[in-house]
């Protein structure tokens, strides 16, 4: 069961830990509207901000957007580099989120399959 | 949509749209009338008369990319098809207001489904917002989560902290399955 007090050792841990982080300035960007919601981008956004805390990574930031009126290839996720290089990737799920924190994100190479210059948009 | 909480990202969204700081989610079982209530309150901009008589209506949305929104039309069709109604009360300047009921025993009900989902996730992409949401079963028993109340406890620790979303998710999990648990 859960209290209230445990946000105290959550502090405690977070205080020694925040003193030496960096940023990357990196950013993920989920597809929050109605169609994304409807298409599954919760269970996405979940499995983002989970893997990277299960790896640690902690100058990551995952917000939400609106509708990016590309509704048929929700739910959508585009990752912000640092130089502000953009990659939108569509139609994810909570495994190809995973896949996208431990491929692009740790080891820098953009998930080719799951990008929207690969789909098939027609 | 498949459950009711998805309904309520959603909504939400619309709070956050629409300038809100704080939002207010507060669940109600009542075996008496066997309904259960969610009620969504915001401090947003709020909608002027016209907005609010056409709300409803899929074709109007402020949405800029395409000439519908089908977010409360979705939610008004899952409160309708399971015996409940969906009120909206709006007033520029004073926020607005959502009433969403759902016959419990109804087949065609959706579940009320993970409001720790819902509600971790929103918080880590809004940490400076203010959300608080409430459980109330049939016997008037209470639980939830307020989190102006956390951020205090928190300073100078944001709620975007990785740990905290673990916290939240976990613990409106545990209120929700102890307060409404199998609704």
């Amino acid at each position: 069961m859960k209290t209230l007090a445990d946000l105290e050792k959550i502090r405690t841990a977070a205080q020694s830990d925040m003193s030496v982080r960096s940023q990357s300035g990196k950013r993920i960007i989920v597809g929050m509207a109605t169609c994304g919601i409807a298409a599954g981008a919760r269970p996405v956004m979940n499995s983002l901000l989970e893997e990277l805390q299960i790896r640690s990574i902690t100058d990551v930031s995952v917000t939400m957007t609106g509708c990016l009126g590309l509704c048929r290839l929700e739910p959508i996720v585009e990752v912000i580099d640092a130089d502000g290089e953009k990659v939108t990737y569509i139609k994810m799920d909570a495994n190809k989120a995973k896949r996208v924190i431990a491929e692009h994100i740790v080891n820098g190479h953009v998930c080719q399959d799951l990008t929207i210059a690969s789909a098939d948009t027609k | 949509m498949l459950e009711i909480s998805l309904h309520i990202l959603d909504i939400l969204n619309n709070s956050i749209t629409a300038g809100a700081t704080r939002m207010s989610i507060r669940i109600v079982e009542d075996a008496a009338t066997d309904m259960l209530t969610v009620q969504v309150t915001d401090n947003g901009t709020g909608m002027t008369e016209e907005m609010l008589a056409d709300v409803k209506n899929p074709f109007s949305t402020t949405r800029t990319t395409r000439k519908v929104g089908l977010g409360l039309s979705f939610l008004e069709e899952a409160c309708r098809i399971s015996g409940g109604h969906l009120t909206v009360t709006s007033a520029l300047g004073s926020g607005t207001g959502i009433t969403a009921t759902f016959m419990i025993s109804s087949i065609d009900r959706v579940p009320l489904g993970n409001m720790g989902e819902t509600l971790s996730g929103l918080i880590s992409a809004y940490p400076n917002l203010d959300f608080g949401c409430w459980f109330v079963n049939r016997s008037g028993m209470e639980a939830g989560l307020d989190t102006a109340e956390m951020r205090e406890l928190l300073v100078p620790v944001p709620l975007s902290e990785p740990e905290v979303y673990f916290f939240i998710r976990d613990y409106i999990a545990e209120k929700q399955e102890n307060i409404l648990g199998g609704i």
